[in-house]
């Protein structure tokens, strides 16, 4: 009986340990990362689609990101990319992340 | 614009949902790291270290502006759109960082636009009102050109070049990069002459105070 409870302190004082250095671990990993929200909650673009300059609907005055891979032109808009965050796409042998 | 490739491996990023000091951190689909834009590399994850490899590739500009220099270019159309209601115009009018976050190094206000950048291991900041009509900065062995016209907006890209020549001086109203000849046309923010020597487009970030001074803290301001 004896032998039983000397088990259990010793594993009420070892779990606190292991839970203080696992969280200071996170801590010096992620340092201010704050999750605000579920990852996904955003949906990055995984398989853009284009239209020409003259099926697009854009107001002149409106902000692109623009980029010229290979003689390639390419426009997205910043309001799509404030949606979105992040455009996945590949130009040739160009593999590109857009973000703004 | 970052390469999506590292060691080989594509990678395929998201928004992580997360933040750090109030900017983006993204994750890959493949191996789960986060990454931190402002940072400029992994900060968790089995690429954490990695450097994000930016691409002097992306401009912003006015779609007037981009069309008519590219009439052939694609657009990015999602579910039928391609522009759509601006979701941050609110904070973007805001004299204070998202979710009320504020700079802790007051030199410049919490929302100063400025242009930051790195060279070697030094970080570097500019306010945007210093770079109307051009300035031309010596750091280290590098010199460094900045640009933005009178009439930029917020959005509009800052041309950045650097050159490892003489320096880059304005003769007779013309930037101009000495050791080369090359000249700086204001017009399509670009330098004219022969490309091999002139000086070499790079890549910063032109973002809020606020977002660069809490992630980059011993960050040199410029003027």
């Amino acid at each position: 009986m004896k032998h039983k409870v000397t088990l259990i302190g010793i594993g009420l004082i070892v779990l606190p340990c292991y839970c203080v250095q696992v969280s200071a671990k996170d801590k010096d990993i992620f340092g201010d990362y704050e999750q605000i929200l579920p990852r996904g909650g955003i949906a990055a673009v995984v398989e853009p689609r284009y239209v020409s300059a003259a099926e697009a609907n854009i107001k002149g005055n409106s902000y692109v990101l623009g980029v010229v891979v290979e003689g390639q032109a390419r426009a997205f808009s910043l309001t799509l990319l404030n949606r979105h965050e992040v455009v996945n796409d590949s130009i040739g042998d160009v593999d590109f992340a857009a973000v703004w | 614009m970052y390469s999506r490739r590292y060691d080989g491996q594509l990678l395929t990023f998201e928004a992580s949902g997360g933040l750090i000091n109030s900017s983006l951190v993204m994750q890959d689909r493949e191996t789960n790291s986060y990454w931190a834009i402002m940072k400029g590399e992994a900060i968790a994850g089995l690429k954490k270290g990695t450097e994000l490899a930016e691409l002097p590739l992306g401009k912003k500009m006015k779609w007037k502006r981009w069309k008519r220099k590219h009439p052939d270019t694609l657009v990015l159309s999602v579910n039928g759109t391609e522009d759509g209601q601006d979701s941050y115009r609110s904070y973007f009018r805001s004299s204070q960082g998202f979710r009320n976050t504020m700079a802790r190094d007051k030199r410049l206000k919490t929302k100063a636009p400025i242009f930051a950048f790195k060279l070697g291991e030094q970080t570097y900041a500019v306010n945007h009102k210093h770079l109307a009509e051009g300035q031309s900065f010596s750091l280290a062995d590098t010199w460094v050109f900045l640009y933005r016209s009178a009439s930029a907006e917020l959005f509009h890209s800052t041309a950045a070049f650097q050159s490892g020549g003489k320096g880059i001086e304005k003769k007779d109203g013309q930037w101009v990069d000495i050791s080369s000849g090359c000249r700086f046309d204001p017009d399509e923010e670009v330098f004219d002459g022969d490309t091999e020597s002139c000086p070499k487009a790079f890549k910063g970030f032109d973002t809020f105070w606020y977002n660069w001074s809490l992630n980059n803290p011993s960050t040199e301001l410029l003027m």
